[in-house]
């Protein structure tokens, strides 16, 4: 053997070993508690992002973990506090149908119906509520199913549903009086009674007073409306008169048709405005516990509402 | 004469109309929309405006109820209805909020 390539083989070896050395030094072994305890740090310190990188990254290495229900649970409640409700909410779906004896079951189906009543989807959200109340067995769960409902109904009278009151009076009527929700069922209760009371139009009678175009807005307390829809409806009339009075039927055709449409407008205005009349006055009170805030989205001149409940 | 430049009329009306809820553009609505809205100007204080408002109301009820409703929408817009709804900001422009479901509510339940 040549020298030199003794030599080569010797440092190389060195080099080996110092760097082999080197790792050795370098290496941690983390344990599961470890990766959740950094997860949920994440988590309390509300960077949802690296939360769930890090929950997927427990889900991999620790796949026979006891904790697994709780990870992917926490997962849901991050894409729930990123806003990403249709994400979250197929996220507790999993829980729900996948881990059905999972100690997280009962929040996934309070968060899963959560998720749907901030996406606007009061029907889903009732589903998973009734869905769960059918297999609720303690009074305490049940008192918070039915106050979850309450608020449901109570959000889509907002959203243009005033028989909806009448349901979340019923499902507040249900709330066990000993138990912690009773207090605040009371209250929203009276609130109900309140906004019940609350002034009143009628909306047959408004229908009836536009026989007279504009009297029903009158009725509604609409003058500009009223004045408005007297003046063009009694013009289009005269016109309309005037043109069948000279022989000119076409003309007049087409101005009875046009004056047909405004005529009909101005019953269905008035009923119409009677019944938001009604409407407003079960908001006012209403809107004292519960306020609704519209949200534009200005690249799709779409818009939709975020309700935000009190109590 | 006159009898049948009145049923031409007439066709034309209930054909720009719309024949069928699914009718997708009302053509007076799209001719407005199309050429005098944009000479015009956008003025309408209401959102959606209310050549919006007809043409979702023509697609949701068909042609009477659309016709009838958007009737309605004329006479309201701009006067008491900006003190009873809310406002809302688009294209930075203050306009009353007043979709067709605020004004069909008591007898329409849209199936979800």
């Amino acid at each position: 053997m040549r020298p030199w390539f003794s030599y080569l083989l010797t440092g190389l070896l060195l080099l080996f070993l110092i760097q082999d050395g080197c790792c050795e030094e370098k290496k941690i072994l983390i344990s599961s508690d470890m990766q959740i305890d950094y997860a949920e740090s994440l988590f309390r310190n509300k960077d949802y992002d690296t939360a769930i990188i890090e929950y997927k990254r427990f889900l991999h290495f620790f796949p026979e973990s006891r904790r697994l229900d709780q990870v992917k649970f926490n997962i849901a409640l991050c894409l729930f506090e990123q806003k990403k409700y249709m994400e979250a909410a197929e996220a507790f779906n999993d829980i729900i149908l996948k881990n059905p004896d999972s100690p997280h079951i009962g929040e996934a189906y309070f968060c899963q119906a959560h998720a749907f009543m901030n996406l606007g989807n009061m029907g889903y959200a009732e589903i998973v509520l009734q869905n769960y109340l059918k297999l609720a067995g303690d009074t305490k769960t049940k008192d918070r199913i039915y106050a979850d409902l309450a608020r449901l109904h109570l959000a889509k009278v907002k959203a243009f549903n005033p028989d909806s009151l009448t349901l979340a009076k019923e499902y507040l009527s249900k709330i066990s009086p000993s138990g912690t929700h009773a207090k605040e069922a009371e209250k929203t209760m009276d609130l109900i009674q309140e906004a019940k009371k609350a002034p009143h139009k009628n909306p047959r009678a408004a229908g009836f007073f536009s026989i007279i175009p504009g009297a029903g807005f009158l009725y509604c307390e609409r003058y500009q409306d009223a004045l408005v829809t007297f003046l063009l409806n009694t013009g289009l009339m005269l016109a309309a008169y005037e043109a069948y009075d000279k022989d000119n039927t076409a003309l007049a055709g087409v101005i009875g048709f046009v004056e047909t449409g405004f005529y009909m407008g101005n019953i269905y205005g008035a009923v119409s405005s009677a019944h938001k009349y009604n409407q407003t006055g079960i908001l006012k009170v209403l809107n004292r516990d519960i306020s609704l805030v519209p949200k534009i989205d200005p690249e799709g001149k779409s818009l939709a509402m975020t309700l935000h409940f009190d109590f | 004469m006159n009898k049948i430049i009145f049923i031409l009329l007439f066709i034309v009306l209930c054909l720009s109309y719309g024949l069928s809820p699914a009718y997708a553009k009302n053509p007076v609505i799209g001719f407005y929309q199309d050429y005098i809205s944009p000479v015009d100007g956008h003025r309408c204080p209401m959102y959606p405006s209310c050549s919006a408002y007809a043409t979702e109301a023509f697609e949701k009820h068909g042609p009477l109820m659309g016709w009838i409703m958007a009737c309605d929408r004329l006479v309201r817009c701009g006067r008491d209805e900006t003190n009873r709804s809310f406002a809302v900001i688009v294209d930075n422009r203050e306009h009353t909020y007043d979709p067709v479901d605020a004004n069909d509510f008591w007898w329409f339940q849209e199936k979800k």
